[in-house]
């Protein structure tokens, strides 16, 4: 195993840059598009293969063990090369839940499995009546003997439809307050009572698909964490990662097809416009700016606080506006799906089309805890307004 | 040895106890439509503290620290409504200075730490160099013509007139006092003065040049972008001094048997006011960062004063709405802070203003 963290930064990213270059197939260059497994189970086996498929897990493992700073420079090739998610939950969330909260045994059976890509996981965590307010989940874990058994409805559930596994928050206690009553559990979804159906996004893509939980069966060893403190457990699962949701990538690769677009439609000379685009391209230097002053603490290996909310608020924003602008000023063009004819020949998106960006632009303001909901923990947490 | 770090954090402590030890809004009440804008002796106080000599180089007779401290001390004294007379004499005036060229420049540059050269930038209005021009006559000069905006004009010592001459434009030190200088003033959104100066064949020697055509345009537009990037930590500090009289009375005031704070609404306005604090604050630091290399200055001016103007203009505006009916009293002190916003955030050009630049500039397409 190689100690990348002894490599400067500038080679470290010159490394990932050849690895990404050598081996992500051009199909999987598709932004903030979902891919199935059966596209992008080739790149996922390559970067097992090569170690560069857990960047945050420790080498033992078969991680890359990378420091953050280093992490960063990782994920920031990533976007550049404009690589799309892969089935991603084993790696990101149950190797570290495991690796901070797991039996030896867990360890031991679920890693090395996540890097042969045998089991494929997804995340139960949302439910019809529990999105923002996840504490209030309703599916249930009776335990019979050595078994939970689990009955519940899960939506949301991001790689569902290809994955063999999912990680369960399910009540083991109606007693007590809601925080307190819940337990994490791993479920092997290949068994009666585990029906997947899938749900349709708004621009197309099955992305997400809703998960029915009808006397499902996990051994208790299945449990993670303790009985009733599965809510302790999923805290801690959003850590660094978080960063990255406040990365202005998203907003950058939008920032270039808007002016490719404006370009396009001969709208790169008309003051009105620019005026506007000019904000925007303020706003993203500035949030940029601001990004780079929490990845400089993170690389002096500080800790951070919620000053990832704001930048999540800030970016996934600032993303929705250029593509909002992106589409006005595409004009007619805008209201067509897929490739916009201009002029002076058309905009070639690879797969991607302005309809799409804009509505796909409209997640990561819902995910991982609404723009909203992220406000009302900066009122409370920051600004220290009353209840 | 001390750090630039701890150099400008021991300067923001200090201004902090100036202001705390200061008399605040209540003094800036007392000064409206006074001249000359500030308390005379709060001057002695910026001259014992040396704080007219920080962005005088050493060599010259100052301190010879950079923007950063001099941005610390601003963005702590505009909490207490106390920046002027610092911007016009020891930040534009004193920058003309530094960046000159004539025989006018040292001279002038050394007296500018004591207080004794008040020197103040005669321009029109939108940064426009004045309509003024020089003649050669007897071995010297005569300048005619009218300055619109000259702020720190009243009270100064000399006033550094941009001037047309034949062979392009001269910057000249004319001693405040000389016969043919007519001074007069507008009232600013913060009822402080701002200068107006016609010059009516004003006789100066070749000694009393400051920059010659070689420089003297560019002299100017750097102690602009300057200017702009102090006055951008000005805007900053006012934004967050507002912004925590607001949560502070959000924190107060009930209605419907409830603290206002709890308002969801009002919750989700007041953190957009912080995430926008924020990312002025990450702009102005962009600005600082530049190190006042003369090719990056432009955009880091731009960026830092343009999002400071609009985001301390935003603040002022919500913070009104926030404080509801006593925000729109003259009794509140904050009607004080949203008009020196206003005041600060026009001078040298407002948030649109600075965007029209990075236009211009070719940053919107890049």
């Amino acid at each position: 195993m190689r100690d990348w963290n002894a490599l400067s930064d500038e080679a470290f990213r010159l490394a990932a840059r050849d690895f990404i270059e050598a081996h992500c197939p051009t199909h999987l260059r598709r932004g903030e598009e979902h891919v199935r497994w059966a596209q992008s189970k080739d790149w996922y086996h390559a970067m097992a293969a090569h170690g560069w498929l857990a960047p945050g897990w420790p080498m033992e493992h078969g991680g890359m063990a990378l420091k953050p700073a280093k992490h960063l420079i990782y994920l920031e090739e990533w976007a550049r090369a404009g690589i799309s998610r892969v089935m991603e939950q084993g790696v990101l969330n149950v190797g570290p839940v495991l690796l901070a909260h797991g039996t030896p045994d867990q360890i031991a059976h679920y890693l090395p499995r996540i890097l042969s890509g045998e089991d494929l996981w997804c995340q139960g965590f949302s439910e019809p009546g529990a999105g923002s307010d996840l504490a209030g989940l309703r599916t249930e874990a009776r335990i019979e003997g050595d078994t939970f058994v689990i009955n519940g409805h899960k939506i949301w559930t991001s790689g569902a439809v290809d994955a063999n596994h999912i990680f369960v928050l399910a009540r083991t206690d109606k007693t007590v307050k809601k925080q307190a009553g819940i337990s994490f559990i791993l479920v092997d979804m290949n068994q009666p009572g585990v029906t997947v159906k899938p749900i349709v996004t708004v621009n197309g893509d099955a992305e997400f698909a809703e998960v029915f939980l009808d006397d499902v069966c996990a051994p208790v060893g299945n449990l993670v964490g303790g009985l009733n403190n599965g809510w302790r457990v999923a805290q801690s699962l959003l850590g660094f990662e978080r960063v990255w949701a406040g990365s202005p990538h998203m907003g950058r690769q939008a920032m270039d097809r808007l002016v490719r677009v404006a370009r396009l439609a001969g709208r790169d000379r008309d003051p009105a416009i620019v005026d506007r685009i000019a904000q925007l391209q303020l706003d993203l230097a500035d949030n940029s700016e601001m990004y780079e002053r929490l990845a400089q603490e993170i690389r002096a290996g500080h800790s951070f606080g919620f000053e990832v909310s704001t930048l999540k608020i800030v970016a996934t924003e600032t993303y929705a506006r250029i593509t909002e602008l992106t589409l006005e000023i595409a004009g007619e063009q805008g209201g067509l799906a897929g490739e916009a004819p201009f002029a002076d020949g058309p905009l070639l998106l690879g797969k991607a089309d302005l309809l799409r960006d804009y509505l796909t632009a409209r997640a990561p303001m819902i995910y991982g805890g609404t723009v909203q909901i992220h406000r009302n923990i900066l009122a409370k947490r920051v600004l220290g307004l009353p209840a | 040895m001390a750090t630039e770090n701890d150099i400008v954090a021991e300067l923001a402590a200090s201004a902090q106890r100036v202001v705390a030890d200061g008399p605040g809004p209540t003094g800036a009440r007392s000064r409206r439509s006074q001249l000359p804008g500030y308390d005379p002796s709060y001057l002695g106080l910026l001259t014992d503290l040396g704080w007219l000599g920080i962005l005088v180089p050493e060599e010259d007779g100052g301190i010879g620290l950079g923007l950063p401290e001099m941005a610390a001390v601003v963005r702590e004294l505009e909490k207490g409504l106390m920046g002027e007379p610092l911007l016009p004499y020891a930040v534009l005036g004193a920058r003309v200075l530094v960046h000159g060229d004539g025989p006018a420049r040292a001279a002038l540059l050394a007296q500018v730490p004591a207080g004794e050269c008040l020197a103040a930038l005669a321009l029109d209005f939108n940064g426009a160099l004045p309509a003024v021009t020089a003649v050669p006559a007897d071995g010297g000069w005569r300048l005619s013509g009218q300055a619109g905006s000259v702020v720190g004009g009243v009270s100064a010592t000399h006033l550094l007139v941009p001037a047309q001459a034949a062979d392009g434009v001269r910057l000249f030190a004319v001693p405040a006092s000389s016969p043919g200088v007519t001074r007069t003033h507008l009232w600013r959104a913060d009822d402080t003065p701002l200068g107006q100066v016609a010059l009516a064949e004003v006789v100066v020697g070749n000694g009393e040049v400051v920059a010659t055509p070689a420089a003297a345009e560019t002299a100017v537009a750097r102690a602009l972008d300057e200017t702009r990037i102090v006055a951008a930590a000005g805007l900053l500090g006012l934004s967050e001094h507002m912004l925590a009289m607001t949560l502070d009375y959000m924190g107060v005031r009930k209605q419907y048997d409830q603290l206002i704070g709890s308002f969801q609404a009002l919750q989700h306005k007041a953190v957009d006011l912080y995430i926008d604090k924020e990312r002025a604050a990450a702009a102005l630091q962009f600005g600082l960062a530049t190190g006042g290399d003369p090719a990056t200055l432009p955009l880091a001016a731009v960026r830092a004063k343009g999002r400071c103007s609009d985001t301390a203009c935003r603040v002022a505006r919500d913070s009104i709405q926030l404080h509801g009916a006593i925000g729109f009293t003259d009794e509140h002190d904050l009607g004080l802070y949203v008009k020196r916003v206003l005041t600060l955030s026009a001078w040298l050009g407002n948030a649109g203003e600075q965007r029209r630049r990075f236009i211009d500039m070719g940053w919107a397409l890049a």
